[in-house]
């Protein structure tokens, strides 16, 4: 009984925040972004060019 | 003006969530487009794109290697763009079962390691994989059955977002993902999807055009640059993908917010696809892609407008909108605690993708 309320009280919970999600991504495309790969920024590690095999 | 803005904000809700699927059903049950899949089996680039994946490289390889497909028509190439830990090792220890690895060591982003990928690709279609999710053993096989059809130009396959118990799971977020891919089928069904599944599609090679350097989400980009070209972009449910569902709905927030900022960039991007005479599924991006854009502005001005009308039906759809965002607290607060109690994310049941479908 416990388990199948806190199952539900979810889903408003994650309806809200999907949808501030988008409104979080309004903000970050309005910033604009470059570190959603990862947190090193682009461009910074030492230009040693491709290599393939 | 209230009652204007009111009901303006509650039908935009309700048609985004509600009214488009069940556009949706009766859309696809009348205009139904079957794709004529056959069996065959074209050459095929595996293209996995990586930058810090020493976690998962080897069990990615492994799965792509264990693919039911004739090993001499595919081909798997890794792109790194620059890591830093030792993924490039690992995936060198695939080079000699036929893996071929490229790594750049400058930084450009996922779109420029697709973009030196796709210089080493051979193959008449390209799948497209991530890292971490493991395909199931006959899913490059359906993928590339839908290429029969000459008027499919790229195929997703479906994501299945598993629980610890390796069954798909059924928390909050895995139902949201099961309601989106009801969504994406049916627009499937109508004419194509308006995007993919980054961990699972495939398009043929003579489609593909370099994406600038700044494209963020090359399933949308790549899929809709398809079909703008005139070819379908399809959803095939039966080439599946695995991946562990995340735990808590703060960890899904964290790719929304990704993917969502994504798509204001598409739309600055490619703004053609909002252009009906452009854009063959125009209404599918606007419902889909851009509804979900406008419903939070929506859902702050229908809270907004709900405060100056407080008599009658109103007041008690303000009550309803109070209980609402009540129970959305407490099941942050009940997210919070489970998440201090809880004991290590569960394990991705590969077990479950070697299953055949």
């Amino acid at each position: 009984m416990k388990t199948t309320i806190r199952k539900l009280i979810q889903i408003p919970y994650t309806f809200v925040l999907m949808n501030l999600a988008a409104v979080a991504g309004l903000y970050c495309f309005a910033r604009g972004h470059e570190g959603f790969w990862n947190s090193v920024p682009m461009g910074t590690q030492q230009p040693q060019g491709l290599r393939h095999v | 003006m209230a009652h204007a803005i009111f009901w303006a904000a509650l039908t935009c809700v309700l048609y985004v969530y509600f009214g488009y699927p069940l556009l949706l059903v009766a859309w696809s049950r009348l205009g139904r487009r079957q794709v004529k899949k056959r069996d065959w089996e074209p050459s095929v680039s595996l293209l996995i794109v990586m930058h810090n994946e020493s976690k998962n490289v080897r069990g990615k390889l492994s799965n792509c290697l264990d693919l039911d497909y004739p090993k001499n028509k595919l081909q798997i190439i890794v792109s790194l763009d620059a890591p830093t830990d030792d993924t490039e090792a690992l995936a060198r220890e695939y080079s000699d079962a036929g893996v071929a690895v490229m790594c750049s060591h400058v930084r450009r982003g996922k779109a420029g390691a697709i973009n030196s990928g796709m210089t080493m690709a051979r193959g008449q279609i390209v799948v497209f994989a991530d890292a971490r999710q493991r395909f199931a053993r006959n899913a490059v096989r359906e993928l590339v059955a839908n290429f029969a059809d000459p008027s499919v130009g790229a195929v997703s396959g479906e994501l299945m977002l598993m629980d610890g118990n390796g069954r798909e799971a059924s928390n909050a977020v895995g139902l949201y993902w099961r309601y989106e891919k009801a969504i994406r089928s049916m627009e499937s069904d109508i004419h194509s999807v308006p995007g993919a599944s980054g961990s699972i599609y495939a398009i043929r090679r003579e489609l593909f055009r370099p994406l600038p350097g700044n494209t963020f989400l090359d399933d949308v980009t790549i899929p809709m640059r398809i079909v703008l070209s005139g070819k379908r972009a399809i959803f095939d449910s039966k080439a599946r993908a695995y991946d562990c569902v995340t735990e808590t709905p703060e960890q899904e927030y964290e790719k929304k917010v990704r993917t969502l900022t994504g798509n204001y960039e598409l739309f600055a991007e490619m703004p053609q696809l909002l252009l009906p005479w452009r854009n063959p599924i125009f209404i599918q991006m606007v419902s889909h892609k851009a509804g979900r854009l406008i419903v939070p502005h929506c859902l702050g001005a229908l809270f907004a407008a709900n405060l100056f009308l407080l008599h009658g039906f109103y007041l008690l759809f303000f009550a309803g909108q109070l209980a609402w965002y009540g129970l959305a607290v407490m099941g942050w607060i009940s997210s919070a605690q489970r998440f201090r109690r809880q004991a290590a994310p569960a394990a991705i049941p590969l077990a479950e993708s070697r299953k055949q479908i």
